[in-house]
Order: C-alpha cells, then structure tokens, then sequence
C-alpha cells in the first residue's frame, strides 16, 4: 500500500496567507476609523427637554406678537464657544426668551460635523454648557475653529419641526 | 549732678508737650494752604456684546395654480396647449429685528427638498445689515422684512406639504 502523501502548504503560501489576512484587518481597521463623521439628523418631532437648561433670571415672559399660522422667536447668545477636551463639554451661552412662541433646539457645527445638540430648549430658558455628542471629541484637537450654530424650532404644542431655521456663525475655541 | 540732669529731662518734656501747640500757632499764624488735588480716569469697565434678535415668519403657504386648457389636436396626436402657471403665497414674510448692542447682518436662503430640485426662491431682500440697538429706544430697534417668492414647477400633492426649508443667518 502506498502511503498517503500528506499535504502540507508551503512556507510561501503561510506567508502569503499571513501578509493577505495582515492587509485585511489593516483595511477593515482603516474603514472603521476613517469614514467621515455622521451628520446628526435634526429631528422632525422636538426632544426631550434639555436637562441642562435653566430658567432665565428676570426673564419677563411677555411673548411676541406672532403673525398667524407662523412663528415668533428670540435668541439671545454668545457667539464664543469653548470646548473642554478634558470632560467633553461645550462651554457656550444660548437663550430662548421667554418672549418666544417656539421650542428650540441648539446645534454646535463644525464643517458640517454636528459636535453638539441640545435637547428641547422651551422659551424662558438658556443653556451655559452642553455635552458633546458621542465621538465629536476624537475628531478635535486644541485650537480654534470656525462654526455655527444651528437653531431648530418647533411648534410648542405639536412638537413639529418649523420650516424656517436659523444659523449663527461662531468662534470656538477647543482646548485640553 | 543729679539736679543737673533731673533739671535737663524736666526741661526736655516741658519742650516736647510745647511744641504741638507752638507748631499750631505757628500753621495758623501763616494762613491758609493750597494743596492741589489731582485726578484722572480710567475706564476699566467692560462692555461685553449681547446679541439678542427676534424673527418672525408667516405660514408660508405657498400654491401653485394652473389655469387655462389644452386641446386634443387628433390630426396630429398633440395638445394644443394654452395653459399657464404661477405661484401665489400666503404669508410669506420674515421679519428680523435686532436688539443687540453690535450691528448684524441678516441673510435668507431657501433650500428645498431634495426630490424637488427645480423648486426655487428668492427673497425681496436677500440680505441686509441691521443697526446695533440705541440706548433707551427699544421700539426704534432696527429691523427689515423680506418676502419669499418661489419659481419653478410643482405637480406635488393638492394638500400644502413641505416643500423647503428657509435658513435665516445672522451674522
């Protein structure tokens, strides 16, 4: 009886395989981490509110006059922006008066990248510090950049998404 | 000796309460002394800028209307078509106002939907500079109104849907 050759694969092919199976985890490692950052959708319907917000002090209240089937806000902001790498948050100054008719809802956007949204702004309250959004961190580095923010607004009864926005531009200024 | 010396110390203090009321007499027997006073200012306050805006908008309601007819022509399996459109707006207005204490500047676009590229507007101020508010003139605060007018086809629903969006900028 002849024995079984038994087959064995060459040293150049484990290599090959080796050097293959390298360059496929370097690929999938390069897909994950270098697609472009997710643009945050706004959303059609307002969110919760924002648990940072606060009353405004001395706000009065007394709404604007608002044409019919339309809106009416006022905002009241700064137009610095300081974010903390170190805790992930955005230092920043944004009110909606209690004069509005309309919730808010803030976004911080760099390049198109949205680094921050708040929750639900109802008129009558200002935010001094929101958190960033998952994984905006990784994608700063100490310095300044130029943004905006982007003010969303909704009906405070329906909660629907108004036709009109509003955009701000800023000057943020990262750090550690 | 020793009546030298407690003579000398009896001398020194008697001289030494003197002299407050010697140098009195003496200041007042000079007359009165100018002594110049100096001041200046400086500003060391600061005024940090506040920028406060109120906008407005109507329903924006837009409708496109057809009107007119077409013919059936059966010589030549065509419409003969006189037909004509145009768009009319229910409130289609913004108003910005600004109540700041910095000048701003205010700039309208309207996007509209990505399955309705032909769709266009247009504003009757696309963009304008809006004065920084006067001390103790609230209602004299300055402001701008502009109107949305769109252009371009539309066979969309009969109902009014969403059909863009209009980002105010104020920069």
């Amino acid at each position: 009886m002849e024995k079984e050759k038994k087959k064995s694969i060459p040293l150049w092919g484990a290599v090959l395989l080796v050097v293959v199976a390298a360059i496929a985890v370097c690929v999938a490692v390069w897909a994950v981490f270098s697609q472009p950052a997710r643009p945050v959708l706004a959303p059609d319907q307002a969110p919760a509110q924002e648990p940072a917000a606060e009353s405004i002090p001395g706000d009065s209240g007394e709404k604007l006059e608002s044409p019919e089937g339309g809106g009416s806000v006022s905002l009241t902001y700064s137009r610095d922006v300081t974010i903390d790498l170190s805790d992930e948050t955005a230092m920043l100054y944004f009110a909606n008066p209690g004069r509005s008719n309309q919730d808010m809802v803030l976004q911080v956007v760099i390049r198109d990248n949205v680094i921050v949204q708040s929750g639900t702004l109802a008129p009558g309250n200002q935010v001094q510090s929101l958190t960033l959004l998952q994984d905006a961190a990784d994608m700063l580095s100490p310095g300044s950049y130029e943004g905006n923010f982007t003010v969303l607004y909704y009906d405070p009864d329906t909660g629907e998404k108004a036709m009109v926005n509003t955009e701000i531009p800023l000057t943020i200024t990262v750090q550690e | 000796m020793k009546r030298i010396i407690s003579f000398t110390l009896a001398l020194a203090s008697a001289l030494a309460l003197a002299a407050p009321a010697m140098a009195e007499e003496a200041t007042i027997g000079q007359g009165s002394q100018n002594i110049e006073v100096y001041a200046k200012y400086e500003d060391g306050s600061t005024t940090g800028t506040v920028y406060s805006v109120d906008i407005s908008w109507g329903d924006m309601q837009f409708t496109y209307a057809k009107s007119g007819s077409r013919t059936w022509d059966p010589s030549d399996h065509t419409y003969d078509d006189s037909t004509t459109s145009a768009w009319t707006a229910d409130g289609n207005t913004i108003t910005v106002t600004n109540h700041s204490n910095a000048d701003v500047t205010a700039s309208f676009s309207f996007a509209p939907l990505s399955n309705l590229p032909d769709l266009q507007g247009s504003f009757s101020i696309p963009t304008q500079a809006l004065a920084a508010g006067v001390e103790n003139d609230y209602v004299g605060a300055d402001s701008l109104t502009t109107a949305l007018t769109l252009s371009g086809d539309y066979t969309g629903s009969g109902e009014f849907v969403q059909v863009g969006t209009v980002t105010v900028t104020i920069q």
